[in-house]
């Protein structure tokens, strides 16, 4: 009998449940630091491990698969789309998480002006990091795109 | 092993790595990777790139020993 160790369904299936893994544990280390950030109210010492824990991760996974050659940008969503519309639901998002944890908190000191200056301050600042952070993701990604595209040009023209 | 088979099959139908990458619905990457021998494709992969092409699984990829 041969030996099983390299059967390739089997091999193929731990590394889906690795895969599946790995990604509940991001979701679990998210879920932590929004909890202890905006429900407990705690300093960023306390979760300053899950933080670096999430984000480094989250790196790695950019970096390999940018370095792998995988393209992160859809055929549809391609380049300026995708980086504003990425931008702006990232900067939607962390005004409305932020703004409910800042409202809990100092909630009856502000008038109403105040509170949609702030929001709208946090708005264009989230939109503004979020826009820089995804440009340089785009522009790394083409780049490697376009060295693949000549890489397979060459490959292509020699026959 | 370089499989220049499916290279010269892809010739033959006047098709560049982008338009067999198309039809078959994967990367130009994937395509490169699989005619210069660097990556092992299923075995669902082969038949659609063998539909796309007009050849049989034995044409393509059926390595003959020497």
């Amino acid at each position: 009998m041969r030996d099983l160790i390299q059967d390739e369904r089997t091999v193929a299936q731990k590394r889906k449940i690795g895969s599946d893994t790995c990604n509940l544990l991001l979701l679990a280390l998210m879920i932590a630091i929004l909890v202890q950030q905006f429900v407990f109210n705690l300093p960023f010492a306390h979760y300053a491990a899950e933080f670096i824990c999430f984000f480094g991760a989250c790196s790695y996974l950019l970096i390999r698969n940018i370095r792998s050659g995988n393209d992160l940008l859809s055929r549809k969503n391609t380049g300026v789309r995708f980086v504003v519309l990425n931008s702006l639901v990232c900067g939607l998002t962390i005004c409305v998480v932020t703004g409910i944890a800042n409202y809990a908190r100092y909630g009856d000191n502000s008038s109403p002006s105040i509170w949609l200056i702030t929001f709208a301050i946090t708005f264009l600042c989230g939109t503004a990091a979020a826009l820089l952070g995804f440009s340089i993701v785009c522009y790394v990604n083409k780049k490697k795109q376009k060295t693949i595209e000549n890489e397979l040009d060459e490959e292509e023209d020699k026959l | 092993m370089k499989n220049i088979r499916m290279k010269v099959a892809r010739i033959e139908r006047e098709m560049k790595q982008e338009d067999l990458a198309q039809v078959v619905g994967v990367t130009r990457q994937t395509i490169g990777l699989i005619e210069a021998g660097k990556y092992n494709p299923s075995l669902k992969l082969c038949i659609a790139i063998c539909k796309a092409l007009g050849k049989t699984l034995d044409e393509l990829f059926w390595e003959e020993k020497q």
